[in-house]
């Protein structure tokens, strides 16, 4: 179990957290969820509702509580799960043809963890397939909506996620966050999300993009529940050989910790090729956290410019690695007959979608003989320069900050070159390379469209950016602004 | 390094092959048209001349040794609970050598 104090104590954080219904009645509250989700089926946020499992673990709640038994930290709490991180016994379609009739058969390290913590899983979110993209959009199962405006993306890859916290439907959410997953749709649904630092969370049990780069991580509407569902999923796990041996810190507390002294470097660069009128909401929010008590400087980062391309490089290299396991024999794709090696060509060609596609191709090329070391090993060459200035950098200042993204909420279907949308992520990307936590936080709205900041901190100090956004969320108020 | 790196139709189609996917005539195109810009944006990278070590993980391998203790594993019933086909204790596929 989780420690986080005394139940008074958690009854008095879930307060602060503005979570104002205690889990006096989680059935009642699930049967809301569903309405919910069934309100707002337009959107897409849901690949698969698990209404009955959902039930079932509310009632059994129901009668600890009756019992008077001890609860787990999140119970009562309402969770949807990114379609990447595997569920026993629940459909888990990373949102590709490929994995569509798939049924895991262990849950996801993260999945134990919080269903011991007794929170409801209520469904699998909607992503980009096999988390390849930025809005949501090269899902097998079409685009999640905007909660914002239903004509625009929602972001991505955890799409799903996000729009599922944004329209009340959960409390909390996982997502993963390879180049931006995470923080990406937070920003465009106005909500928190968390990528930590890589081995922070265990990765046991989510269906791998990117090895070196993939991380789990927690969305909610404000910093205390993102902290809460942090907690629990922390933490040294000796089925993902990437998470280190180090102690958890006690989130909540070092949240609720004095800000006074915070200094944060403003990142120059992550202000080039912005859409203007974001960049200015972000030096708002910016504003805000000077006036709370935070030093605010500008510094720079000469190879942030190289992340994009490099984080391409090295993620398709390692997505057609890891995308090699899917054969369709022990599990996926379709029944075929022929020969393996037609079988094989024939459920891949049929099973993967075009980005996937796009993406094992590149990957394949660019470690192949004779490009791999123009290629993918000055990627890894520019991956350590990069690590190194955030590191210079973070000596001298406890976060740093970019927008999230440089743009508003695009259209669907607007972007149509890939190229264009891989654009998406230059503020995201550099971050995932050297490996470190950042927390995409709601800087305000440009007309109906939501802008998010994005402060990147050291590793392991997932602390130190939850303190920082729960202060700017007192000062804003942004838990309150829908 | 010599100059612009750019796929042709023939290398398309090799690369193709290494990753076990088929393309029809329009994919070859569309693909064509994408990647090559993909790749001469990659160029920025290409181009440069970096002294420093590649980073390919940014935790230590030595952390990531672990007791090798017995432990519950999954039921053959799961093992094969999502393969199409199986026989006995084996998955089905298609034959392998011609």
């Amino acid at each position: 179990m989780v420690c986080i104090g005394s139940s008074m104590e958690l009854n008095s954080i879930l307060e602060r957290a503005e979570f104002k219904e205690l889990p006096s009645d989680p059935v009642e509250r699930v049967y809301r969820a569903l309405e919910k989700i069934e309100k707002n089926r337009d959107l897409n946020a849901f690949v698969t509702v698990d209404a009955e499992g959902a039930i079932k673990k509310a009632e059994e709640i129901k009668r600890k509580i009756t019992r008077g038994e001890k609860l787990g930290v999140l119970a009562g709490l309402i969770l949807a799960v990114k379609d990447n991180i595997s569920t026993r016994g629940l459909r888990t379609t990373c949102s590709s043809k490929m994995l569509e009739n798939y049924i895991p058969v262990y849950d996801a390290t993260v999945i134990e963890k919080v269903k011991a913590e007794d929170a409801i899983i209520i469904g699998k979110t909607n992503m980009d397939e096999f988390a390849m993209g930025s809005s949501t959009e090269t899902s097998f199962f079409g685009p999640t909506r905007n909660f914002f405006d239903h004509s625009r993306v929602a972001g991505g890859s955890s799409g799903g996620s996000a729009v599922a916290v944004a329209c009340d439907a959960v409390d909390i959410a996982l997502g993963s966050d390879t180049g931006g997953s995470i923080r990406n749709p937070a920003a465009f649904n106005s909500i928190v999300g968390l990528k930590p630092t890589y081995g922070r969370v265990s990765r046991y049990g989510l269906i791998a993009y990117a090895s070196s780069l993939d991380q789990i991580g927690p969305m909610a509407k404000n910093t205390l529940l993102t902290t809460l569902l942090l907690q629990v999923i922390a933490g040294r796990d000796l089925r993902d050989s990437t998470t280190l041996n180090k102690p958890v810190p006690n989130y909540i507390e070092e949240v609720l910790k004095e800000k006074d002294g915070i200094r944060i470097g403003v990142i120059k660069e992550g202000f080039e090729n912005v859409d203007e009128k974001v960049s200015r909401k972000v030096y708002d929010a910016l504003d805000i956290l000077q006036k709370i008590g935070c030093v605010i400087e500008e510094v720079s980062m000469p190879f942030m410019k190289y992340a994009l391309p490099a984080y391409y490089i090295i993620a398709m290299a390692e997505c057609s690695s890891n995308l090699a396991r899917f054969d369709g024999i022990r599990y996926g794709g379709k029944p075929v007959k022929g020969k393996w090696e037609e079988q094989l060509v024939k459920i891949r060609t049929e099973c993967f979608g075009e980005e996937v596609k796009r993406r094992i191709f590149l990957g394949t090329f660019v470690l192949s003989a004779g490009y791999k070391e123009d290629f993918y090993i000055k990627a890894c060459r520019v991956r350590r320069k990069i690590h190194d200035e955030f590191k210079f950098l973070l000596k001298s200042y406890n976060a740093l900050a970019t927008p999230t993204m440089p743009v508003l909420p695009w259209k669907i279907g607007e972007l149509l070159s890939p190229l264009e949308i891989y654009m998406m992520d230059i503020e995201t990307v550099a971050v995932n390379l050297a490996g470190l936590p950042a927390i995409s936080i709601p800087a305000g709205f440009i007309g109906s469209l939501p802008v998010g900041l994005q402060l990147i901190g050291d590793h392991f100090d997932e602390a130190t950016l939850l303190r920082i956004s729960y202060a700017y969320e007192n000062e804003s108020g942004f838990n309150k602004w829908f | 390094m010599s100059g612009k790196v750019a796929i042709s139709r023939e290398e398309m189609l090799h690369y193709a092959r290494l990753c076990k996917i088929s393309l029809s005539e329009q994919e070859v195109e569309r693909l064509l048209k994408d990647i090559n810009e993909i790749l001469e944006y990659f160029e920025i990278i290409r181009s440069l001349k970096l002294d420093v070590e590649p980073m390919t993980y940014i935790t230590s391998v030595n952390e990531a040794l672990r007791e090798d203790e017995p432990a519950e594993t999954l039921s053959e019933e799961d093992v094969f609970r999502n393969a199409w086909e199986k026989e006995e204790k084996w998955f089905v596929s298609g034959q392998v050598w011609s």
